[in-house]
């Protein structure tokens, strides 16, 4: 007649509540890195497309103030260069009247120049708000469709 | 054991991504906190530069006497009204911005590249310093706490020149009519007759045999070589409105051509070749004043219209002179070497000394460095 033999001694290894607990912590650190990298990679598109808005908002200001508030000022009507005032105007990727070239994600916004002339004690200035949204079709990450961004400067006029 | 471990880990995971998108947060507000403090100050040093383009004209200023009486490492600081009222359309609710502008004198000098030294100490060339210093305060959370902090230093070369050349006894222009090389006395029967003079004889003729040098400092020349289109093109004459601005001493190596009746605004001098003056000048108020000074050729005046200018006509062939074509009405000075009453015309030419030629402390300039911008070019 067969024996059985059953021993009671115990064997070295994991049982089934470590190795799922084990298994819940690998797989709640990898879902944990994943969020980290996405939100990394959205991060680093936010930046982008911030910096984008900024350099689109910056330009304007940049190119007034080498230009003088006089000249602003004289062309407030019709506008000066490509740039049209107090009205949404898309951003093309190349200005044909300025020859400025600009990244092809530029054309996902819209800017709005606005011209405010203000005047004390005989000094003469004037107040420029641009405001960056994106463009209807285009809708770049991190920048909503009703977010904007608002740069303003002051310009004086010389003597 | 295994639980608290992982807990404490993923807590500490946590905390750190936290910080760290607060810290980046925090780098997104603090640079464009920067970016209105420096447009705050590139605003404040527009308007005090245009202040001191102004002021520096104004004999009525306080930085005018400030900058004319000024020795090395003197300072004040500069009133910015228009800055005060509309900084804050740049500034969020919530930020308030504290803002200083000072202007200092690095140094002076009084004697030119020769080391010859000016007729008059408060002539001479020098470097003035505009320390701007913006903060923004944020005030959001009751408490003062300064959200961005930007500085600016700006210098500026400056001159001062008067505009009437001056010896040790004053302004070399104090008497109505001097002829450098010929000492002919015009009496009161002649056709060249002289009134607003009672200090002395009306020529000066030998008294200013010893020193018979006039504007030969051209370190005192705001600008040098122009063409008449350049002091067009820099609106010193503005065709358009016939207004000759002129503040300072302005040398063009043309012949300028003044037809039509012209409005003299500002104290100045211009030195040309020659002129031809075919209507009046007019000065705008009595504070201003004009000198034309031929240095080639001479001055033709072909009108009867009042002329309220100084007429120098002198050269170093000794050939300058002053012809009138039409009765001469002429309030000023009249500085040749020589006249020739026969190539005028047969009237009777009258000149009006004008005081304020005698006045050497009223003309004094002075030219700060230009204001330059991409519009502006060369000149300005």
């Amino acid at each position: 007649m067969a024996r059985c033999n059953f021993s009671t001694k115990s064997q070295s290894g994991f049982s089934f509540i470590e190795a799922m607990l084990a298994t819940l912590v690998l797989g709640l650190l990898a879902a944990y890195i994943f969020m980290m990298i996405s939100e990394s990679n959205r991060g680093t598109t936010n930046a982008y497309q911030q910096y984008l808005a900024e350099q689109i908002a910056r330009e304007p200001l940049e190119i007034f103030r080498f230009l003088g508030c006089k000249k602003v000022l004289d062309n407030q009507a019709q506008g000066l260069a490509d740039y049209k005032f107090n009205e949404w105007q898309k951003v093309a990727a190349i200005s044909e009247a300025t020859g400025i070239e600009r990244p092809d994600d530029a054309t996902k916004f819209e800017r709005k120049i606005t011209l405010t002339p203000l005047s004390k004690d005989g000094t003469e200035g004037i107040l420029i708000q641009i405001d960056i949204r994106s463009s209807a079709e285009g809708n770049p990450l991190g920048f909503e469709p009703d977010q904007q961004m608002s740069h303003s400067t002051i310009l004086v006029a010389q003597p | 054991m295994l639980a608290v471990f992982i807990s404490i880990s993923l807590t500490i995971l946590s905390l750190s991504y936290f910080r760290m998108m607060r810290a980046v947060r925090n780098t997104d507000h603090r640079l464009s906190q920067q970016f209105v403090a420096r447009e705050i100050a590139l605003l404040i040093r527009e308007e005090a530069m245009a202040i001191l383009q102004r002021d520096c004209r104004d004999q009525r200023s306080q930085l005018f006497w400030f900058i004319l009486g000024a020795v090395a490492g003197a300072q004040m600081e500069m009133r910015l009204p228009f800055a005060g009222e509309n900084i804050s359309r740049l500034i969020q609710p919530g930020y308030t911005c504290e803002f200083s502008s000072k202007l200092k004198v690095v140094n002076f000098i009084s004697y030119d590249h020769r080391n010859r030294i000016y007729a008059s100490p408060k002539e001479g060339h020098g470097i003035l310093t505009m320390f701007i210093e913006v903060s923004l305060i944020d005030e959001r959370s009751g408490k003062k706490v300064v959200a961005a902090r930007e500085t600016l230093h700006t210098q500026y070369d400056y001159l001062v020149a008067s505009v009437l050349c001056l010896d040790n006894r004053g302004s070399k222009l104090r008497k109505p009519l001097i002829l450098r090389h010929d000492n002919q006395v015009f009496d009161e029967y002649s056709s060249l007759q002289i009134s607003g003079f009672n200090e002395g004889p009306v020529n000066g003729n030998g008294e200013e045999a010893s020193d018979n040098e006039f504007y030969n400092q051209s370190t005192l020349w705001t600008t040098r070589n122009l063409r008449a289109a350049d002091l067009k093109q820099m609106q010193i004459i503005d065709d358009e409105h016939k207004i000759i601005n002129a503040n300072g001493i302005f040398h063009c190596a043309e012949t300028l051509d003044f037809a039509g009746d012209w409005q003299i605004r500002g104290k100045g001098a211009i030195i040309a070749d020659s002129f031809n003056l075919r209507g009046a000048l007019k000065k705008a108020s009595t504070d201003d004043l004009l000198v034309l000074f031929a240095r080639k050729g001479k001055i033709v005046v072909d009108t009867d219209a009042k002329i309220e200018a100084a007429l120098v006509a002198i050269n170093s062939s000794y050939t300058g002179t002053v012809e009138s074509k039409k009765p001469l009405d002429l309030s000023g000075m009249l500085l040749a070497d020589y006249l020739n009453l026969e190539n005028w015309s047969n009237s009777i030419h009258k000149v009006d000394f004008d005081k304020a030629l005698a006045l050497p402390d009223k003309a004094f300039q002075i030219t700060i460095s230009p204001w330059i911008s991409y519009r502006s070019g060369a000149r300005n």
